[in-house]
């Protein structure tokens, strides 16, 4: 088991990309709250030693995806969340990232994860392959379908690598 | 556009306050590790408890809706045994020969009303054709205490029942069934055997199952008249000692009572004194038969309740009448043994026991 210092630190430095990934998938404060709760335990009661920093920010990735498909997933979260709760989280983004956003989470599903580690993340599609449990001529062809949808969407404007 | 991706996400951090509630709460967990595998498990355990028990109360609920409780047969020709269920309802109709199977072929009573089952195997066309004025029909049915009465009641009262004249209901233990079942013949059949059985052993049950019911009752009946001539000595010193004094006093009282009041004779009064067989008054038989045959069958004719028109099933009131009239106290005193035993001795001699009331007047 972790100690709390430790804990308290990845906190403070994994918790905006704890957020994001929970942005794009759950959209809403209080399940975000959960999961973040959720993480982080679960990196408490983690014992084995990371290699080095990366793999311990791949690892905490990897549980938060889990954790909100898990979250998603749930019998309770499926009958119980309020439509009106859904998008509340949209409302706190800044006017002009939200066309951006809005049509990042628009993507289906199985795009999300792919475009947020490639945009935001900078991972490469083979570092993306491993973190997700995909081969990475699958995370090409995502990323680029990805990528024609958001040009449809935001206007053509080229969209790098 | 990668940039204005990487912007858009960037602009997304989590507040302090979140950070703050996350630091609270695996403060508030730490050190409880414990539980948190407690509670994983508890949770496994209790959807675990959730299935057994839905998983218990679906096959307890089954059995108790598909377990049959008690038996109804109904025997013409064609044997037709219906199994219910603790409410009444049939779960399974077997037939046990082939005139039953064309008439279960033809019908759905599976989950009706054992009342709605029998309406609808009486009035089908092929059923008609069996219900003849010389067939009868015969309604078996075994239940658990409580349950049989009702049933036999019912059962009587469906209008198929009624509608035709040679007909009886009969109850029996549920015991029968289950020996019935592995003869593989219907209950009433089973305990018509039985009740022939008790004259002619050589009959066996594989001969019976060829045999229309009515086949079964007339040759008990023919055995019954045999057994009732030789027997009639055992039978009448059986009965002298087995008639407690009370009632063989009601029983002679009941008889002058209606020597005077109806004029009714002797013999008849006789029949009725005996518990005759519903089966004993149809077929005519004379008065020492029916005299003779009452050892076995009074038992049997007494639980099913056929002979309500009997005297002797309404010895109270009777009594009660006696004394109301109060014609007939004079007549009750006396030795009641020596002079039933009188009774019975005149009775064979002569044949004819309204001797015996001319010389007690």
């Amino acid at each position: 088991m972790r100690s709390e210092g430790e804990v308290n630190h990845a906190v403070e430095e994994y918790a905006d990309m704890i957020k994001r990934v929970c942005f794009y998938y759950l959209k809403n404060h209080a399940d975000t709250e959960d999961i973040f709760q959720k993480v982080f335990l679960k990196y408490m009661m983690h014992e084995e030693i990371f290699s080095d920093g990366e793999h311990e920010k791949a690892w905490m990735l990897r549980v938060t995806i889990n954790a909100c498909k898990d979250y998603l997933k749930s019998f309770f979260r499926r009958s119980t969340v309020p439509l009106e709760m859904i998008m509340e989280m949209e409302a706190e983004v800044p006017e002009d990232h939200r066309e951006v956003l809005e049509a990042v989470l628009s993507l289906p599903d199985k795009y999300k994860d792919p475009i947020y580690l490639h945009y935001y993340e900078g991972y490469s599609a083979a570092e993306i392959g491993k973190i997700l449990g995909k081969k990475e001529n699958t995370v090409y062809s995502l990323l680029s379908r990805a990528r024609g949808i958001l040009k449809e969407k935001l206007g053509g404007e080229g969209i790098g690598e | 556009m990668a940039n204005r991706i990487h912007d858009a996400f960037d602009s997304i951090q989590a507040d302090d306050r979140l950070k703050e509630t996350t630091k609270q709460f695996i403060q508030a967990r730490a050190g409880k590790k414990s539980r948190f595998i407690y509670r994983a498990a508890f949770q496994g355990t209790l959807m675990f408890a959730c299935m057994a028990l839905v998983l218990a109360a679906g096959i307890s609920g089954y059995s108790w809706i598909f377990t049959p409780v008690s038996y109804v047969s109904i025997d013409v020709n064609p044997s037709i045994e219906l199994a219910l269920n603790r409410l009444d309802r049939v779960v399974a109709a077997a037939a046990y020969n082939k005139e039953g199977e064309e008439i279960l072929n033809d019908l759905s009573i599976k989950g009706k009303r054992y009342t709605d089952a029998i309406e609808a195997i009486m009035h089908d066309p092929i059923m008609q054709d069996y219900l003849q004025d010389d067939s009868e029909l015969i309604f078996t049915v075994a239940a658990d205490g409580g349950r049989d009465d009702r049933l036999k009641m019912e059962a009587e009262n469906c209008s198929g029942h009624m509608g035709h004249g040679n007909s009886q209901s009969i109850s029996v233990d549920l015991e029968i069934v289950s020996k019935a079942h592995d003869s593989g013949i219907s209950l009433g059949k089973y305990y018509a055997w039985l009740q022939l059985m008790q004259y002619d052993d050589s009959i066996t049950i594989d001969q019976c199952k060829n045999m229309s019911i009515s086949k079964i009752h007339g040759l008990t009946k023919v055995h019954e008249q045999h057994e009732s001539h030789d027997q009639d000595e055992v039978h009448d010193q059986h009965n002298t000692h087995e008639q407690p004094d009370e009632s063989s006093e009601d029983s002679l009282n009941e008889q002058d009572f209606n020597d005077h009041e109806s004029g009714q004779n002797e013999e008849d009064m006789q029949g009725s004194l005996n518990e005759q067989d519903f089966n004993d008054h149809e077929s005519g038989q004379n008065e020492e038969d029916m005299q003779g045959s009452m050892n076995e069958q009074d038992f049997n004719d007494h639980e099913s309740g056929q002979n309500e028109e009997d005297v002797q099933g309404s010895l109270d009131e009777q009594e009660l009448e006696d004394h109301e009239s109060g014609q007939h106290e004079e007549d009750t005193q006396g030795s009641m043994n020596d002079q039933d035993e009188n009774y019975w001795d005149e009775y064979d001699a002569s044949g004819h026991n309204s001797h015996h009331y001319e010389g007690r007047h």
